[in-house]
């Protein structure tokens, strides 16, 4: 029974292979995000012989980003920093493809650098971890440790699967270059892609070999291995995928899963899965602790600034108030002003009931001018309080 | 004669001894076989169970996210608003000091009329991954229920129960170990599968909660800036009035 991961189909070709990568980790339900990352991410946790060991591995890694803890050191394989610099090329080449999601196609300088990144660190990276478990492989299969030998089996697994990962990340993020730099990026790509193909193959191939010894081996033994029942099954079926590709597609094959001869193994990897969901636990389980502290400082931010705004709001409306307020002063000023200087103009000239006139007129006029003043600055102070609807609907009603 | 009970072939060691030791070895093998793999099915079990919570943990964590990111995007709003109500107040105080100053208030460019959010609470689009990753966590919660140690115990009293049978009947033949030791083997997968569906969910979750952070970490540094300055225009205008 393989796993759900594991039943990924993916198309003969290379190229074909990118754009449909779906459907392999997450739920149908779960679609939002971009396709291309879940392949990546779901094989590089898919891609062991015991099932979840490398998905705890990965998820660890993303919680590391964000929470910048320090793991202990995992147990799987040695290089563990070589695994950390790919994972981080993958995340970096993620980065830079989400970056470019934004216009369909992209000129070829854009992503060149990551390209570069692929075929000269990742790539290599993996090709020459592939050729170590190769070596080891038939070093363990001559002298006969049979549960080094499965190890090997199983890491060596995970290094193809990872190879195969970042070979169809590099297909994706080739996908969106322009048509016209497609050329030169074959060109610069080719080499690269043809020289891990053959890699996979060869080692596919003793890798079959050497399963297929392990396998009679352990033909007498019955009952004692504790994961036969799921090894069997799913080394029958891939071995059968096998025969009928034969070595075409190296996408469409898969290692197949190495049988486990002891009870010990099993139980080794089970631990370490368990122990990594403990931790995995403890993780969540903190980081909502820390989301819910934090809900407290939100909360106080919130009110605080819910209690300035409400005041600065009310503090802007006394200023408005207050300057409609120094207006009123103007027309009265206007009236004084015009009759102290109509009063003594009338007066000079001679006639008291003129003066009295000239008096009254300038006043009155004086009066007129300054109302037309006030008035033109409320129009102002209105429009300044605009934003405030309460304040304008004040005003309206005072002058209506 | 001294073979460890992790022994590549258990059978094979009888080859050797009595018949009588023989198969008393052999029969102490089957149980220590069998005593481990319900060992490691109760594991996986627990395992799982704990897998579950921290998937429920995780939502309710979410949530809580997804909540102060609307508190912080209203913050925001609100601040927007003092700007320009102080920016208003500015005005009055330039009307209020002089005459001349208020008339000079009406050749200056009139205050900027953008109207700030429509009052009514904006739509907060929490990270559109987050949420789809929060739904299909949130349909687990049956799985939740029925893995929680306390509401298992009916189960686990069954595995004992079977597990005596196999150890009583020590004379019976291989078959019926064999369909226990299957029946582990069965329960195990099975329950390492849902693990790993449960584990990817979780991956979805982690991610999505890695955007949504990111977001608000960068409103976060807008909302600081903004109320810096804000602050400082505060103090000015506070003192400009009391200076009237």
């Amino acid at each position: 029974m393989a796993a759900p991961l594991l039943s990924l189909s993916f198309p003969e070709k290379l190229r074909k292979g990118c754009g449909q990568g779906r459907g392999v980790g997450p739920e149908p339900g779960v679609r939002a995000w971009r396709p291309p990352e879940h392949p990546t991410y779901a094989s590089g946790w898919a891609g062991v012989g015991s099932r979840a060991g490398g998905g705890g591995r990965v998820i660890r890694k993303h919680t590391d980003i964000r929470t910048s803890r320090r793991n202990h050191s995992p147990k799987f394989q040695p290089g563990i920093s070589t695994l950390v610099k790919v994972n981080w090329t993958r995340i970096v080449l993620k980065a830079v493809f989400r970056m470019s999601e934004d216009n369909e196609k992209v000129t070829l300088r854009r992503i060149e650098p990551a390209i570069q990144k692929f075929i000269k660190v990742a790539i290599p990276t993996d090709l020459e971890r592939l050729r170590k478990h190769q070596i080891n492989i038939e070093k363990y299969q001559r002298c006969r440790l049979w549960d080094r030998l499965h190890e090997e089996h199983i890491n060596a697994g995970r290094t193809v699967q990872q190879l195969r990962a970042n070979m169809r990340e590099m297909e994706k993020l080739c996908l969106r270059v322009r048509q016209e730099d497609i050329p030169i990026l074959q060109r610069m790509i080719n080499p690269v892609k043809e020289e891990a193909s053959f890699a996979i193959k060869e080692f596919l191939q003793l890798h079959s070999e050497s399963a297929e010894e392990l396998k009679r081996q352990l033909e007498g033994q019955e009952d004692t291995s504790l994961t036969r029942s799921a090894t069997v099954g799913g080394g029958k079926t891939l071995c059968n995928t096998e025969g009928k590709d034969g070595s075409q597609s190296l996408i469409q094959m898969y290692s197949p899963l190495p049988e486990i001869p002891q009870d010990e193994n099993a139980a080794e990897s089970w631990e370490n899965l368990e122990e990594d969901l403990i931790q995995l636990n403890q993780l969540v389980t903190e980081f909502s602790l820390l989301v819910s502290s934090q809900q407290e400082k939100i909360d106080r931010i919130e009110a605080h600034v819910n209690s300035a705004a409400v005041n600065v709001e009310e503090g802007t409306k006394n200023l408005g108030k207050a300057a409609k307020y120094k207006l009123a002063a103007l027309p009265v000023a206007g009236a004084v002003i015009g009759g102290v200087v109509g009063g003594p103009v009338g007066l000079l000239a001679g006639f008291k009931v003129a003066g009295i006139a000239a008096a009254l007129g300038g006043g009155i006029l004086g009066f007129t001018g300054g109302k037309l003043i006030q008035r033109r600055k409320q129009k102002m102070i209105e429009q300044f309080s605009s934003s405030c609807p309460e304040l304008s609907r004040q005003t309206a009603k005072k002058s209506s | 004669m001294a073979a460890p009970p992790r022994s590549y072939n258990p059978f094979a060691a009888d080859e050797d001894e009595e018949e009588a030791d023989g198969a008393e070895r052999q029969r102490y093998l089957q149980r220590e076989v069998l005593r481990r793999s319900a060992a490691t099915a109760d594991s996986t079990t627990r395992s799982l169970a704990l897998l579950y919570e921290s998937e429920r943990v995780g939502v309710a964590a979410s949530e809580e996210l997804v909540r102060q990111g609307e508190a912080l995007k209203r913050a925001e709003q609100m601040v927007d608003k003092m700007d320009q109500d102080l920016k208003t107040s500015q005005r009055h105080i330039n009307s209020i000091k002089s005459v001349f100053g208020g008339l000079v208030n009406y050749f200056k460019s009139k205050p900027p009329e953008s109207k700030p959010e429509p009052y009514g609470t904006p739509e907060y689009n929490a990270n559109s991954r987050l949420k789809e990753a929060m739904m299909s966590s949130k349909e687990q919660e049956s799985k939740y229920q029925e893995s929680h140690p306390n509401l298992r115990r009916l189960d686990n009293s069954d595995n004992d129960f079977s597990r005596a049978d196999s150890v009583s009947s020590v004379q019976c033949d291989a078959y019926p170990k064999n369909q226990h030791l299957r029946a582990y083997h069965q329960k195990i997968d099975n329950n390492l599968d849902e693990m790993s569906s449960g584990l990817s969910r979780l991956k979805n979750l982690a991610l999505g909660l890695q955007t949504e952070i990111e977001e608000q970490d960068d409103m976060l540094d807008r909302l600081t800036k903004k109320v810096e300055t804000l602050d400082v225009n505060i103090a000015s205008t506070d003192k400009r009035v009391r200076q009237l």
